[in-house]
């Protein structure tokens, strides 16, 4: 339902997007991982129609993204930009959305807003930071849109917020199973709810595909400093650690690891552990020029 | 909500959940087990993803799907999985046993003797394991 060939945008010289290409045509919670910068907005805007793509057009539903009603109808985005009608009040807000989309439940808005503590008769602009991103983010899970774009959803919300947010986001999903894309430079509150992850970097699509295969990327491998810097030697490093004198931990990515075939003896002597896929996507994103830890020991 | 704790992958923390659920009895052969959704539901994950660790098990033999009913859990699963265990997990406890007695220079007998009171200590469970 949702697919990129080649996805470019250029901003006064800058490329934003480069050739990204990816699709998606099963409900899914993605998540879109990204340093600040990356591009993960610009795409948002881009498959939501309303940003002109440099070269390559993206597609939903069969039917091209730029300004396109059809499309406009089935796609919510929200993001912190956004501006809303003034002077009305969220009430009014939400039921004018519900004119538009056709699957809207403004049962649910109103549970929502209730459920937040946000005044329904109040005005948008007078919301502080947290509780207009939760006001954004009950109107996208409303409006029950085949594809939902939520951009940095958690912004300014108190973490005990941002923890019933991504509860809330998975309970609707499952209630009303759709394409919803989750953006986020902070993996690790999320992580659990996602099935898939998309990360992006300068303005590429990096990796595409389940939340395992991100878990199965690297491994941290600890062991004697003697066997550790042999095997550095044959294996790109992502990180290098000492712990003390007599274990030396480095990571590393799991199928090099694996094709070195260590002998057992080897193998035994080492602890090898999984790397959780919000580290995966640090190492997959750092900047070279080595780790804290060269800047202090050296 | 359960919390998972650890970096192992989150449907290989599902798989373990539930063959301990399995193991303890919780969930008996023959019994209807977790979905995905209530999975998804206790512990706040992707249904996807309590899937995949539900899909260990079928792997494994430890539960099997009936059309339009769910999953089940197999006649043989506790079989299957104390031979799994007593494979895997006691071959590795018992490996980190003798190599801490050795660091303490604890005897060979003596390290018996500590095994054979812990195990009397259970009593008339003992037999329920043989």
């Amino acid at each position: 339902m949702i697919r990129c060939d080649e996805l470019t945008k250029y901003f006064n010289g800058t490329r934003a997007l480069k050739n990204c290409s990816f699709e998606i045509t099963e409900p899914t919670l993605t998540g879109v991982i990204g340093v600040n910068g990356a591009g993960k907005t610009t795409l948002f805007k881009s498959l939501a129609g309303f940003l002109k793509p440099t070269s390559g057009m993206p597609s939903l539903f069969g039917e091209e993204a730029f300004q396109n009603i059809t499309v406009a109808q089935n796609v919510m985005l929200i993001e912190e930009g956004m501006q809303f009608y003034p002077g009305v009040s969220l009430y009014e807000l939400l039921d004018s959305y519900q004119q538009f989309y056709e699957d809207f439940d403004i049962t649910l808005a109103k549970g929502l807003l209730n459920y937040f503590n946000l005044p329904g008769e109040a005005r948008y602009e007078r919301l502080s930071k947290g509780m207009a991103s939760t006001f954004r983010l009950i109107l996208a899970l409303s409006a029950r849109a085949a594809v939902t774009l939520l951009d940095e959803p958690t912004t300014g919300m108190d973490p005990s917020v941002r923890k019933d947010v991504y509860e809330l986001i998975l309970k609707d999903y499952i209630k009303a199973p759709r394409i919803i894309l989750i953006s986020s430079h902070y993996l690790g509150e999320m992580e659990s709810i996602l099935d898939h992850i998309l990360l992006i970097d300068e303005g590429r699509v990096l990796e595409h595909g389940a939340l395992e295969e991100f878990q199965s990327l690297f491994v941290a491998v600890k062991g004697s400093p003697e066997i550790i810097t042999s095997l550095e030697e044959k294996l790109q490093v992502f990180e290098g650690k000492d712990f003390g004198p007599g274990i030396r931990q480095i990571v590393v990515k799991r199928e090099e690891f694996l094709n070195l075939h260590l002998w057992d003896e080897v193998k035994e002597s080492l602890t090898v552990n999984s790397i959780s896929p919000e580290d995966s996507f640090i190492y997959l994103t750092r900047r070279k020029g080595g780790g804290i830890h060269e800047l202090y020991d050296s | 909500m359960k919390q998972l704790e650890g970096t192992e992958p989150i449907y290989i923390q599902i798989g373990d959940w539930l063959e301990n659920e399995i193991l303890s009895g919780r969930v008996k052969p023959e019994e209807k087990i977790y979905s995905q959704y209530k999975l998804s539901e206790i512990f706040g994950i992707n249904p996807a993803t309590a899937l995949k660790g539900l899909n260990l098990l079928v792997e494994k033999g430890i539960v099997y799907k009936k059309r339009g009913l769910g999953m089940f859990v197999s006649s043989e699963a506790l079989k299957l999985l104390k031979k799994e265990r007593r494979g895997q997990v006691m071959t590795e406890q018992v490996r980190a046993l003798v190599e801490e007695a050795k660091r303490l220079d604890v005897p060979i007998e003596e390290l018996i003797k500590m095994i054979e009171k812990e195990m009397n200590k259970g009593g008339k469970r003992n037999d329920s394991m043989r």
